[in-house]
């Protein structure tokens, strides 16, 4: 006698189906007529699938392959006796873990023994493909135009800068027509800056040498207008007289000791913390 | 990514190409109406690419963008229960027919989102249940088994504890199971 509650359940079908289920439950389905009807019936429903085409299937589809897969549900035997469901049934957890094939051998041997796990567990299952089928919507064609005219490319590099040009050129004639017309008025303006320079050099070297002349002028002179207003304060006498060399060369090495000492005080404040430091702080 | 971040506009439209259809229908989902969800999808693409200098290639492209998008849809959602969930009427509405058309009628509030579109569009009983969810739990339900992200993945993108995401999700599907119930009968 078959003894109803090692039917195969829909788990086993599929590993039947990958020709992975082991020895002793295959035993069970050469001997049970139940299990083997439901096993073929799978094996045809799978077959009329895969010969499908690959298009998003219907809402329905879910319900059209379980409503045959419940087909196999073992059938509860009048002899049977109900085994006591035991606690607890199971959890959401429990439901995903079985969902993906990979609830642990007790839990299972609970859903085998429970009905309303088992219900709760094809709901689930059920639930799960239609959301797995539900197909993804379309939007407006030139989502991409439309997001692109609005992302600012980043320039890393003159190869991206070129490519980034060329690319709006390409989008954008009039952006061509104005970038040339520059680009021509600026080459055309340094030719023809080089062109009267190569025929004017005695002009050119007259000019930078009274160029150079004035600036040599105006700088002795604001040299000597700056000396004479420093002679003219009363503090000039006393504070020359104060300014001995030794003096001079204490003051500059004070600088330069304070200057050195805050130099490494700011890297020390500028340094990154220690990575034991930083996760204390963190 | 590699040549998105260097700047190269086919990678940016090919990362458009690639994910415009899941964003889109993860907002729309969300949103329920598609020229908000085309706007908010529009919004998703400008900031995540504005933004790519930003990005930490150790994390998954595609859970990037599902979190800006995500974020935009419930932003607005929040925005719209702040404008909506009166029963006094919008804020901004000033005359007597403002304030009847923008007040709550109790009991319609799953009712007033679903236009004509969603009837033609979103009209199977699943996408009606799925609109009858609350924000959260929507965007969980549809990013674990529409989007096929791992809870661990899914907690990352929402900034949420794993057990919350756990329970949002079988809550979530406790309740399309009640949904749905007159499916099976």
């Amino acid at each position: 006698m078959i003894d109803d509650a090692l039917h195969l359940v829909p788990e086993e079908l599929d590993l039947w189906l990958e020709g992975r289920l082991p020895e002793s439950r295959l035993s069970h389905l050469e001997t049970c007529d139940l299990c083997r009807t439901a096993a073929e019936e799978i094996r045809e429903v799978v077959s009329h699938l895969e010969r499908l085409p690959k298009a998003a299937p219907s809402p329905r589809f879910a319900d059209l392959v379980m409503a045959r897969v419940r087909l196999a549900s073992p059938e509860p035997s009048p002899s049977a006796v109900p085994a006591p469901a035991p606690v607890p049934h199971l959890t959401g957890d429990d439901l995903d873990a079985w969902v993906l094939g990979v609830l642990p051998p007790e839990r299972e041997s609970h859903l085998r023994r429970c009905p309303e796990c088992q219900a709760l567990a094809d709901q689930e299952r059920v639930l799960v493909m239609r959301l797995q089928a539900l197909p993804l919507f379309d939007p407006r064609p030139g989502l991409a135009d439309r997001v692109m005219r609005q992302v600012d490319l980043p320039v890393t590099s003159l190869a991206t800068a070129w490519r980034h040009w060329r690319v709006r050129a390409g989008r954008e004639p009039r952006t061509v027509g104005i970038t040339a017309a520059v680009a021509m008025m600026l080459g055309g303006s340094i030719a023809a800056s080089a062109a009267w320079t190569a025929g004017h050099q005695e002009v050119i070297t007259g000019a930078g040498n009274w160029l150079v002349g004035q600036a040599q002028q105006w700088w002795w002179q604001g040299a000597g207008l700056v000396t004479a207003l420093l002679q003219r304060q009363p503090w000039y006498d006393s504070m020359r007289s104060a300014l001995t060399p030794g003096r001079i060369a204490a003051l500059s090495g004070t600088l330069l000791v304070l200057y050195a000492g805050g130099i490494m005080l700011l890297r020390r404040l500028l340094a990154p913390p220690p990575a034991d430091t930083a996760r204390a702080l963190s | 990514m590699a040549l998105a971040r260097e700047g190269r506009e086919a990678a940016y439209r090919e990362l458009i190409r690639r994910y415009e259809r899941p964003v889109f229908s993860l907002i729309l989902r969300m949103v329920r109406d598609r020229q908000l969800a085309e706007d908010l999808a529009q919004e998703t693409f400008i900031k995540a690419l504005n933004a790519i200098g930003t990005y930490r290639p150790e994390f998954k492209f595609s859970s990037w963008i599902f979190k800006i998008a995500n974020n935009a849809a419930i932003d607005h959602l929040r925005r719209r229960e702040l404008v909506t969930l009166s029963i006094d009427g919008a804020p901004h509405a000033t005359s007597a027919e403002d304030i009847e058309a923008t007040a709550l009628q109790v009991g319609d509030k799953a009712e007033t989102p679903l236009d004509e579109l969603e009837a033609r569009e979103l009209g199977s009983a699943i996408e009606r249940a799925i609109g009858q969810l609350r924000p959260e739990y929507r965007s969980c339900i549809m990013l674990r088994h529409v989007e096929g992200l791992a809870y661990e993945e899914i907690a990352q993108l929402l900034d949420l504890p794993l057990g919350t995401v756990k329970t949002y999700i079988h809550r979530a599907r406790h309740e399309l199971r009640d949904l749905l119930a007159h499916l099976r009968d």
